[in-house]
């Protein structure tokens, strides 16, 4: 046996291999035509489709019944590639660099190597496209253009609210606990936090609490506003506007941060602590202010807090009011993840239709109250009740093992493209009582709730784009010394010293000249 | 299996070679040798197609690269990358966290399975011998960040070390993880407590060789333990030592990449930042391959003059050397 | 006289046999800790730092692995990978050092060859191309040959080898037999402890394919135990917080993955290895043949 494997390897080498491998994508050759024709059924003809992206869940089989009647649908040959987000990052380019590149490209945000690729003419223009596909025409103007670039659009940016970023939250029982008011200014806030790590909040008798949870490279501060966080919206003496990590806002948080640290109100362990344990953390009633989302949120966590505290409370903490009179939070981009054509499929104008009929489809928003089987949509596209999914209390149940039933799984990465981010009422999709008040209370509040929008998030600066992840390492590595005290913060003229001259200054004039020639400005909804 | 049932294959089935020269004396010779040709040739043509075809690619290094453009196009920068590495006084500081830790490597780390396997060559209860192995390769099984996990959990300020250190001493807890100085030697423990038992394997496998006659031997001459180990178990592993040791010296500028990146925090920078995570944070992450090419040949270039270095000392002081 | 010799000799092993015990005991508890967090209720963890023993022992970790189909499925494929990969590496590379350990022609060039690969690299992307080139892209042996042989294991070998006593080969010589014969009927058998050893290496080296199944493999149901493992373990800590808050929408409503899971996950994962590996391990002590000149 060892001998006819030996052999076999031998002529295997020999021949370059080329016909030793086991996996071969050679197209399928049959391009027989099914019985359920595509919606617009001008497309009779059977097309090949192939794409990489990068995903957070475990990556769907290649063989899922979901597939299969996407590709009927739709009558194509869907070939889907996905990668963890963890090394999405280093194949991605690999592949591009090798020529390997599939038909539709999917990325995270527009960074740096967006706008290097787009010079280098890997994607196809849309601008001729876009009108033809509702779903296309609902994505407004500030989102168009983080990926425009010379008035071409490169990218189909994907849904996601721009209000339900993570906010502070506080633990709303602690407060009543001690007799405390919700904070609305710093001082407040240190108070706060110095009182729920040293007043025993959660009356156990133990000293085993902490006022505010930080996790190492300072993933979420204590942000209270637009003019403490990083978005751009503080100016400089030049009436510039600068990056917020280096701002007199920013610096009162950090300031603020400092103090905790001294009075014991911020973990020892923080800076090498990572998100997801401080989280867990938090849940189990260690810390009293933390960051969470009304979307998305979960619910295990939420239960299992509420059965190891009864009289657990959480609420977002309002945005404080700044010294402009303004109150609200910076927004998200209102998109995450993006979606691009390769450029080589230029010539092929039935498979740019194909595609973007396709990603018309599952971004077409169904209302909330819609998600049931009756909706032939909803329920074609979850592949069928009793097959790709359960409904239970009126909600589709999660079930990990029903993903690759699914046609929508194979279009995980795009979502219904909301009218306004309130429609997507993230109450319903909870079940659990307590989780519901949580995210019903947060939704109110911020769809009251003033928000920034950062100019910078709409347009391209090249400096920006090679500099600004270095910089912000430069900044972060000073304040997580201040912090802890190693530095003091009346040392963050040094820091801004020190960013401005490694190419902040360069990258601050450049997007100012941006904004100035593109008259976009920074401005409140 | 039964080896002798390897027949020669048919001498049809040879491959031809070209005989380039006149020489017929080199014609004998290659027909003399075709069974070791052909036992070479997998391997050769593996080197050559998956080795130094995709090594051409290296020329990247002088170029801007650009995918879009290829190999043959892309703007050619001459020596501007190996320059950029030179220019940033950063890298100086980076070369020598890299030089420091590798010293503390050999120094530290390299000796400890050498140790370790002399001791459990001395254990004569086979069965002891036989579970402490096995326990002591296990560590290899973990992935770094796995390693790095537990080692953070058991050192935090409020981890179990501190917990049993600080009342027992009366102190403050440490912040083994934040303090610099505590940097080097938790990657070296580290990289002992991981690889250590592994690397044992490659030393006992030279010391399965030793006929056990000759300790018979020692025994009756009167020779004591440390005599034995002297004059015996070492001279058996000496070989083996040079040899890793010469191999050792030729990538002394990699740190093991994923150890470092897991280890570094804002406090750790200055002193931990090593060429391969530079590498990582300037190049990779910006997808220059260009650059990060240039360190790569750059690295190889010192590993290569070391290891030439090392060789010829060894061939000096007798020892057989890699080449 | 003798007797206290014998004292002090057996002292020594005393000594040596109780270090060799506690450093067993420092290597082993790290694993002592994930058995007992795999088994530990999700709730306990969350609430208590360091768990020793836990109040209820749960298998709820392992369940929750055990019914993911990737997961078992990549196990299968990850052993399929290995064994096929690493009888191809041990072949390929004990052929060669065998060739370049006999005075072939143009030995040292060929040696030189292999050296200068110790040291000098192709980049990521020239190896990418040259792996789609040969037609290898989304194929297992994308795994497999392009890191066919390691230059250092081949070096080793090839060491071993060279300490084969050369009458052997002269004996065998004289018998009639040609180099393919010397290969497999003297240099093979009595090279064993160390292509058991070196097959080892590489076994550990599949088994742990990570970044390659990657960057090869282009779809999901060939990933190896590693990638599946990662996506369980670790994909949980991000520092964007746009893509952490991206990420829990995206996961809403699955059990927290926790590090009860992820110990349980890389037990499972660890232990195929842990069981094949002292077969092997008998071989590396019957080479007794090997060096039995050299002392």
């Amino acid at each position: 046996m060892k001998k006819t494997l030996k052999m076999g390897l031998v002529v295997c080498l020999a021949a370059s291999l080329a016909a030793c491998s086991t996996g071969n994508n050679a197209p399928e050759s049959s391009t027989t035509t099914t019985d359920s024709p595509a919606p617009n059924s001008e497309a009779s003809k059977r097309i090949t489709i192939s794409s990489i992206e990068g995903t957070w869940q475990i990556p769907l089989s290649a063989a899922g019944e979901g597939l299969k009647k996407l590709n009927e649908k739709f009558n194509v040959d869907y070939k889907p590639q996905f990668v963890p987000y963890d090394e999405y990052g280093s194949k991605l380019p690999v592949v591009m660099a090798a020529g390997d590149l599939t038909d539709i490209i999917g990325m995270e945000s527009a960074d740096a190597n967006f706008f290097k690729w787009v010079k280098q003419g890997a994607f196809l223009p849309l601008n001729d496209y876009i009108d033809k596909y509702p779903s296309l025409k609902l994505v407004p103007k500030n989102v168009w253009d983080a990926v425009t670039v010379d008035g071409k659009i490169y990218a189909i940016p994907q849904y996601f609210p721009a209000k339900y970023s993570k906010k502070p939250v506080i633990r709303q029982d602690w407060l009543d606990n001690l007799n405390l008011k919700m904070p609305t200014t710093y001082d407040e806030l240190k108070k706060v936090a110095i009182a729920f790590t040293k007043d025993d909040p959660d009356k156990n008798g133990k000293n085993d609490t902490y006022g505010i949870a930080l996790s190492k490279q300072i993933v979420y501060g204590a942000h209270m506003g637009a003019q403490w966080d990083s978005g751009w919206y503080n100016k400089n003496e030049q009436g510039q506007l600068i990056p917020g990590i280096i701002s007199e806002g920013f610096k009162e948080q950090t300031q603020l941060l400092a103090d905790l640290y001294k009075e014991g109100a911020i973990h020892k362990d923080w800076a090498v602590s990572k998100n997801t344990d401080i989280r867990a953390d938090f849940y189990s009633g260690k810390y009293g202010i933390w960051y969470e989302q009304p979307m998305g949120v979960d619910q295990v966590l939420f239960e299992g807090m509420k059965e190891q505290m009864p009289s657990a409370e959480i609420a977002v903490i309002p945005a404080f009011k700044q010294a402009d009179g303004e109150q609200g939070f910076t927004s998200l981009p209102g998109y995450y993840t993006l979606t691009m054509l390769n450029a080589k499929i230029k010539s092929d104008p039935d498979k740019i239709d194909r595609i973007l009929q396709m990603q018309d489809y599952f971004r077409t928003f169904i209302p909330v109250d819609n998600r049931n089987p009756q909706n032939p949509d909803f329920d074609w596209s979850n592949g069928g009740e009793g097959v790709g999914y359960e409904m239970v209390d009126g909600v589709m149940a999660y079930d990990a093992a029903l993903f690759d039933k699914r046609p929508s799984s194979y279009f995980s990465g795009v979502s219904g493209w909301a009218p306004t981010d309130e429609a997507n009422e993230p109450g319903k999709l909870v079940t659990n009582p307590y989780t519901q008040s949580f995210v019903n209370a947060t939704v109110e509040l911020l769809k009251n709730t003033k928000f920034y929008i950062n100019p910078v998030d709409r347009i391209h600066s090249e400096v920006l784009s090679a500099k600004e992840s270095e910089l912000n390492l430069i900044a972060q590595e000073w304040q997580t010394k201040m912090i802890v005290g190693q530095e003091p913060v009346s040392n963050w003229s040094k820091m801004v010293d020190e960013y401005l001259k490694k190419g902040g200054k360069d990258m601050i004039d450049d997007v100012n000249k941006i904004l100035d020639s593109s008259g976009i400005k920074g401005e409140w909804k | 299996m039964n080896q002798s049932s390897v027949n020669p294959p048919p001498v049809t089935a040879l491959p031809k070679f070209p005989v380039p020269s006149r020489t017929k004396k080199l014609k004998d010779r290659l027909w003399r040798e075709r069974y070791l040709f052909l036992l070479l040739m997998p391997g050769l043509l593996y080197f050559i197609v998956y080795r130094y075809i995709p090594m051409l690619g290296n020329i990247i290094a002088f170029q801007d690269f650009s995918p879009f453009r290829g190999f043959l196009n892309s703007e050619w920068v001459g020596l501007h990358h190996f320059k950029t590495i030179f220019s940033d006084p950063e890298v100086v500081r980076v070369l020598w966290n890299t030089l420091w830790l590798s010293f503390l490597q050999i120094g530290f780390a390299f000796p400890v399975p050498i140790i370790l396997a002399i001791m459990l060559n001395e254990v004569k209860n086979e069965r002891y011998k036989r579970i402490v192995q096995s326990i002591v390769y296990l560590p290899h099984f973990l992935s770094w960040v796995v390693v790095i996990g537990i080692v953070t959990i058991f050192l935090k300020n409020e981890g179990i070390i501190n917990r049993i250190l600080s009342p027992m001493l009366g102190i403050e807890p440490i912040s083994f993880l934040q303090q610099p100085g505590w940097f080097m030697p938790l990657v070296i423990l580290e990289v002992i407590w991981k690889e250590a038992g592994w690397g044992t394997i490659i030393f006992l496998a030279a010391l399965s060789g030793i006929n056990p006659s000759l300790y018979e031997a020692a025994v009756v001459d009167g020779a004591n333990r440390w005599r034995q180990i002297w004059h015996i178990t070492l001279p058996a592993l000496r070989s083996t030592i040079v040899i890793l040791f010469i191999l050792r010296l030729g990538t002394v500028l990699d740190s093991g990449f994923e150890q470092i990146f897991l280890m570094l925090n804002p406090f750790t920078m200055d002193v931990g930042n090593v060429l391969d995570t530079y590498v990582y944070f300037k190049g990779i992450q910006n997808a220059d391959f260009s650059f990060g090419t240039a360190v790569g040949l750059f690295k190889s270039l010192i590993g290569l003059i070391l290891i030439l270095a090392a060789n010829r000392l060894a061939k000096k002081y007798g020892e057989e050397g890699v080449f | 006289m003798i007797n206290q010799k014998s004292m002090s000799e057996r002292l020594i092993d005393i000594i040596n046999i109780i270090l060799l015990g506690l450093l067993a005991l420092m290597m082993l508890f790290p694993f002592y800790y994930i058995l007992t967090i795999s088994f530990t209720s999700y709730e306990e963890y969350k609430l208590s730092e360091l768990i020793l023993w836990p109040d209820r022992w749960v298998t709820d970790a392992y369940a929750y692995i055990l019914n993911s189909k990737e997961f078992i499925h990549s196990i299968g494929v990850t052993i399929y990978v290995t064994v096929v990969g690493s009888l191809a590496n041990i072949i390929l590379t004990a052929t060669m050092a065998y060739a370049i350990t006999r005075n072939i022609w143009g030995q040292k060039v060929f040696l030189f060859l292999v050296l200068f690969t110790f040291i000098f690299n192709a980049g990521m992307i020239p190896t990418y191309l040259i792996v789609k080139a040969t037609g290898l892209i989304n194929s297992y042996w994308a795994l497999i040959i392009p890191g066919a042989i390691n230059s250092f294991n081949l070096i080793v070998i090839r060491q071993f080898i060279l300490s084969i006593p050369n009458e052997l080969n002269e004996a065998a010589l004289i018998d009639g037999a040609n180099d393919l014969q010397i290969f497999t009927r003297i240099v093979l058998p009595l090279s064993k402890p160390a292509l058991a050893a070196f097959g080892l290496f590489y076994a550990v080296g599949h088994w742990n394919t990570y970044f390659n199944a990657i960057l090869y493999l282009n779809e999901p149901s060939k990933w190896t135990v590693q990638v599946i493992l990662r996506q369980i373990v670790i994909l949980n800590d991000t520092t964007n917080s746009l893509a952490s808050a991206a990420r829990d929408a995206a996961k809403s409503g699955i059990l927290p993955p926790g590090e009860t899971i992820g110990m349980a996950a890389i037990l499972l994962a660890t232990l195929p290895i842990l069981i094949v590996y002292p077969f092997l391990q008998k071989h590396f002590a019957k080479g007794v043949m090997l060096g039995s000149v050299k002392g």
